[in-house]
């Protein structure tokens, strides 16, 4: 009998364990017994949002992810190190067209690198980390299901998430998320072959942990593996919309147009 | 082994337990809301809003602009989030995420979320409560019954889709509980500086089939392709 992974943490209850596989479903972890990350936790790292997605792993440790030689990762393959070498040009030129700047969604995993607070919100049957920077939310299904298929595997920001516990470890793993979106402001890129796997967990009191391995058979020679740590942090998580930075064109009174959906001023003068 | 194991589990879960107890409520006193869940159209047509003269003056000429073309649902041109009470009535799917201490009322559309405490805290005072999309919001568990309590709203949102206004003072109370296999939530909008009285209405929600899923989409995306389109 093959044992899916969404029961390994329940392996200790054993007669739960049998019910489920009989009744077909993937018993679900009882909610008290549910690791407690309660809280507001905010990214650590320069507050400046400049540096690789994998600041950890920029040799020597801690250098400036834009500062060329001291570079090791992402291990991309010859033509994504080319376009991601473009990427950086523009990235020490100020000028890359970061989709966060104007209000366009990261996207995994990128997202997990915001700035703003993150909130992970564990239930027995899906897992939600609450993204104030965007709005943005994933989902991680713990419920036993398996990738999306057909025509609901579609490519997306998010991501298609699928869960399970090991311990109080969460153990993610996300596909179908859209390829060449940019996963930091160095401007680096997956495709969308891309697998993300995480690892999260609470390291202590003050620390989540999110060990990510990023495998990419398009871009990447080799995983990518990347450790990112959040601190606990006061609250409020505020409430706000990216887009309500007026963006459209104004009239030569300085009044912001509104647009239709197909970029016609509606309300000219 | 197995012993042991399942007396860790249980000293767990114990002290789990004992943690949740500290708040006003535990997992085992939390109703089943979980899945996903989309609006039911009611059968009858909400009442109108209880607008005071000037007001109803107000949603007229937001209602007429609307219809002449002259300006634009600002939730619907991706402008700005619906916020709430709007948010309760918005298509797609919700999603009401119950923990001890806290409720996540999470929306598809927009990808609005709601942060209701339900840690017996109270609203914020002064400069603290300032005025956001989802407003502040506090609730408690009346049995099964959640009861959410709004303030610090902006009042640049509408209420509806027709272009409903209401004032910085809106304060709305929200009653959410299981009815039959459907959740309900029971709305009432006060706006001492709108309204006459307040104004109340009811919205349901239907549990969509298991192995449902939350569709993620940018609103801005379609908001993107018209500025590329106006900087023609």
């Amino acid at each position: 009998m093959r044992i899916p992974a969404s029961r390994v943490w329940a392996l200790a209850a054993v007669g739960s364990l049998a019910l489920g596989a009989a009744a077909g479903a993937a018993p679900l972890r009882p909610a008290e017994s549910l690791p407690d990350w309660t809280g507001v936790w905010q990214n650590k790292g320069p507050p400046t949002d400049t540096d690789l997605f994998d600041g950890g792993t920029s040799q020597p440790r801690g250098c400036a992810a834009l500062n060329q030689p001291c570079r090791s990762y992402p291990p991309y393959k010859p033509d994504w190190e080319a376009k991601y070498e473009k990427n950086l040009g523009m990235a020490r030129a100020a000028t890359l067209p970061d989709p966060l700047t104007r209000c366009m969604p990261r996207g995994t995993p990128g997202n997990m690198r915001s700035p703003d607070t993150i909130e992970f919100v564990p239930r027995p049957e899906r897992t939600w980390i609450f993204i104030e920077n965007g709005s943005q939310a994933r989902r991680i299904y713990t419920d036993g299901r398996g990738h999306r298929t057909g025509k609901d595997a579609f490519d997306n920001w998010t991501g298609d998430s699928v869960g399970h516990w090991e311990g109080d470890t969460l153990v993610v793993e996300t596909v179908g998320v859209k390829g060449d979106m940019m996963i930091d402001r160095t401007g680096a890129i997956l495709s969308s072959k891309a697998k993300v796997s995480e690892r999260i967990h609470r390291r202590d009191e003050n620390t989540m942990e999110d060990d990510f391995t990023i495998e990419d058979p398009v871009a990447l020679t080799g995983p990518w593996k990347v450790t990112r740590l959040y601190r606990k942090v006061q609250g409020p998580i505020y409430d706000y919309a990216c887009a309500e930075n007026p963006r459209n064109k104004i009239d030569a009174s300085g009044r912001t147009l509104t647009l239709d959906t197909q970029g016609r001023v509606i309300d000219a003068h | 082994m197995r012993t042991r194991l399942l007396a860790i589990a249980a000293a767990a879960a114990a002290a789990a337990l004992a943690g949740s107890a500290a708040m006003a409520q535990g997992w085992a006193d939390l109703p089943d809301w979980s899945g996903d869940w989309t609006v039911v159209k009611a059968k009858a047509a909400d009442p109108a809003p209880p607008y005071k003269p000037e007001w109803a003056a107000k949603a007229r000429a937001n209602a007429a602009a609307l219809k002449a073309n002259r300006s634009a649902d600002p939730f619907s041109t991706c402008g700005l989030p619906a916020g709430a009470p709007r948010m309760l009535s918005l298509p797609g799917v919700h999603e009401w995420v119950v923990r001890p201490g806290e409720v996540w009322h999470a929306v598809e559309d927009g990808n609005t979320v709601q942060r209701i405490y339900t840690d017996g805290r109270k609203h914020p005072e002064g400069d603290d409560l300032f005025a956001t999309y989802t407003g502040d919001n506090v609730g408690h568990w009346e049995g099964r019954v959640l009861v959410i309590d709004t303030v610090g709203l902006r009042p640049d949102t509408w209420l509806d889709g027709a272009g409903a206004p209401h004032s910085d003072q809106t304060h709305v109370t929200t009653r959410v509980r299981k009815v039959g296999a459907e959740l309900q939530a029971d709305i009432e909008i006060d706006d001492p500086m709108a309204f006459n009285h307040p104004w109340k209405l009811v919205r349901r929600y239907s549990r969509l089939p298991a192995g449902s899923f939350v569709h993620d989409f940018a609103c801005r995306i379609i908001r993107s392709a018209a500025d590329a389109k106006a900087a023609e």
